[in-house]
């Protein structure tokens, strides 16, 4: 992998607020990269400074071996997709995807052939005359890329794309931004707050919280191993239970006493003591829920559990179980019933351990699943 | 289509009357006064004799008045795009800055009215006069040559109409900046303008309506000045403005300045009805 797009140690304040945090980060050539977080992360405000719109407190960006951080943004090999498009509306579409080259002075034909190329890009040949104000929101979106992409940057930055746009939409141009980027194969950094969008897009995805960078990684590498409670939170959703390392069983595998649920047992992926009070995380998917226990592997964890309310949504059905005094979410495909008397079988790979952070209570309470993750009718 | 129910209407029109009889009277009577009068015989002692004529209409023709028209319009021409090159600038600024500062410059550019138009005008009389402080000023910098008058010129007359009617510029092109998305600057940057090709190219096609008004309503209000070429102009500074107040004041001949009013009324409603049509046309292909 190359190093192609470099944050060095970049920050950023606005008035008493530390948008962004110290931040390094290295984006290889060709790579689609996501900024993933909450609103007010400090993604945007690292996109922004990407494009030369606000300059950092600290820190420098590099653009292909080149310091770009002074740059103003008509000078950067970069250009943007905004969150609300932008689209000039004097503009007919044509215009508008040409602007770019009309300021850099080319000739009026050679506008007009690489329009046509764009215009036959994102599919909108027919919609050349029309005023932005006449268009569909995925229209617009797509007069957004093509005039962004038009001047041939080395990275395009995408700002919440698809915010705007209804589910349905928003799955059709996320598969279209999927083609686009085969096809031009310039670096794309997309920033979202929208998990599947980063998953389903992206090589890798940086997850923003509070200014600061959580972790980087792969999708899979953020869902299987996420470094903190609020990277699992965030990516896919998460039962979380926290406990006290009771044993080191021989082997792979420890014991974790969890107050209101009992013993469980968990890989062990860190060496921990006995003692250490530990932060666990179970994916709803990983929970098999049977009717009767099957002792399929003696390894695995087993607990009786009673159906508590179900929300089906079709290829599976979410189940929030209650099993002693802990509620647990699970998410199988098959019908479950209100009431119904289970068994839940899970892994020890699939309970991920976290050492907790000093400072957080040790008092165990009833709900400690994400909220995110309850939905009850 | 809307329909109105009887009681509906009638509510509509009580509430219309006030301003209707208001207009009645001192805007449609008058005019229609002056109407007439242009068509009426002066008679020798001031008054308005009987019968019609054309007479009047017909000595709009004489050649004294020509030079007059040409001065009229090309200083309300330049008052107009002098005013526009300061507003652009000044209405953009206003609308990017925070609450509290856009609150005291727009107080900046309306507290001159809270004083007398009048002595708003002489006050420039005494600044622009060879004892002011501008003529010492500029005279102790060798800018302006030792007895070149500041006053009593067209260019006085030029640079007192911008000061009268900047604020007329920089209200509606405010108002047509404060909606205007500065995001697109951003986006114009992003694509490569310059910060000054930027405005050129994004910021004024945004707000080509509000300078419709500002153009507009300067360019109007300049070439109906009366007063400001009356104080700080000289004789070859005189509007039409003050052509009718010589034939009202001097001459005593009423019809003839009726007259005068009355091309100058046509002028104006001919301007007004191009501006509309723009605008008219501007809308259908929005459309």
């Amino acid at each position: 992998m190359n190093d192609f797009l470099i944050f060095e140690n970049i920050s950023k304040s606005f008035g008493s607020l530390r948008a962004v945090d110290s931040v390094s980060l290295t984006i290889a050539r060709g790579e689609v990269f996501s900024l993933l977080g909450p609103s007010g992360c400090g993604k945007t405000t690292l996109l922004r400074l990407a494009a030369g719109f606000a300059s950092p407190d600290t820190g420098r960006i590099m653009l292909d071996g080149r310091d770009i951080t002074m740059l103003p943004p008509e000078k950067r090999p970069v250009n943007t997709v905004f969150q609300n498009y932008a689209l000039f509306p004097h503009l007919n579409v044509a215009e508008n995807i040409g602007f770019g080259l009309r300021i850099a002075g080319r000739g009026k034909s050679e506008i007009r052939r690489e329009v046509a190329t764009m215009l036959d890009l994102v599919r909108l040949g027919d919609q050349a005359d029309k005023r932005p104000d006449q268009l569909s929101g995925g229209q617009k979106q797509r007069v957004a890329i093509a005039r962004a992409l038009i001047n041939k940057p080395q990275v395009l930055l995408l700002d919440e794309p698809l915010a705007a746009l209804d589910l349905k939409l928003r799955q059709h141009m996320l598969g279209e931004l999927h083609k686009l980027h085969e096809e031009v194969g310039i670096t794309f950094i997309y920033v979202t707050h929208d998990q599947t969008e980063a998953m389903g897009l992206s090589d890798r995805i940086a997850v923003m919280n509070e200014g600061r960078m959580e972790q980087l990684g792969a999708p899979a590498e953020l869902y299987e191993r996420p470094r903190t409670r609020s990277v699992a939170s965030f990516i896919g959703d998460a039962n979380f239970f926290i406990g006290i390392v009771t044993s080191s069983l021989s082997g792979a595998s420890m014991e974790i006493n969890i107050i209101g649920l009992g013993d469980l047992r968990a890989a062990i992926r860190l060496p921990l003591a006995v003692g250490t009070s530990v932060e666990l995380i179970i994916r709803p998917e990983r929970i098999q829920i049977s009717a009767a226990s099957s002792q399929s592997s003696t390894n695995a964890n087993v607990f009786e559990a009673i159906v508590e309310n179900t929300i089906y949504f079709g290829s599976t059905t979410r189940c929030i179980l209650k099993t002693n005094d802990t509620r647990i979410i699970a998410e199988q495909p098959g019908a479950f019933h209100k009431g119904d008397k289970v068994f839940i079988t899970f892994s020890p790979d699939d309970v991920l351990v976290l050492p907790r952070n000093d400072g957080t209570p040790a008092v165990v309470n009833e709900s400690q699943l994400d909220d995110k993750s309850v939905v009850i009718p | 289509m809307k329909l109105w129910s009887p009681s509906q209407k009638r509510r509509e029109w009580l509430i219309t009357l006030p301003s209707l009889a208001w207009l009645t009277v001192f805007f449609v009577i008058p005019t229609t006064i002056v109407l007439v009068l242009a068509c009426k015989p002066a008679d020798a002692l001031g008054g308005v004799g009987a019968g019609w004529t054309l007479d009047n209409i017909r000595a709009l023709g004489d050649a004294q008045y020509l030079p007059v028209v040409w001065r009229t319009l090309w200083i309300g021409a330049a008052t107009s795009i002098i005013c526009l090159v300061l507003a652009l600038p000044s209405a953009y600024a206003i609308a990017r800055a925070n609450t509290v500062w856009r609150n005291t410059l727009l107080l900046l550019v309306i507290i001159p009215f809270w004083t007398s138009f009048l002595i708003r005008i002489f006050a420039w009389k005494s600044l622009l006069h060879p004892d002011g402080i501008i003529d010492r000023l500029l005279t102790s910098l060798h800018l302006v040559e030792e007895g070149a008058p500041l006053l009593y010129n067209s260019s006085a007359v030029l640079l007192v109409m911008v000061y009268t009617q900047l604020p007329f510029a920089i209200l509606p092109l405010y108002a047509a900046a404060e909606k205007f998305d500065f995001t697109l600057l951003e986006a114009a940057r992003d694509l490569g303008a310059s910060k000054l090709r930027a405005f050129a190219c994004v910021f004024i096609p945004g707000v080509s309506r509000g300078i419709g008004a500002a153009a507009l309503m300067v360019f109007v209000a300049a070439i109906g000045m009366y007063v400001v070429p009356d104080i700080v102009g000289g004789t070859d500074s005189e509007m039409i403005g003050n052509k009718i107040a010589q034939r009202v004041q001097g001459d005593r001949n009423l019809p003839l300045a009726s007259a005068l009013a009355t091309a100058m009324l046509a002028g104006v409603l001919f301007l007004l009805g191009i501006g509309w049509r723009i605008n008219k046309s501007a809308e259908v292909q929005k459309s």
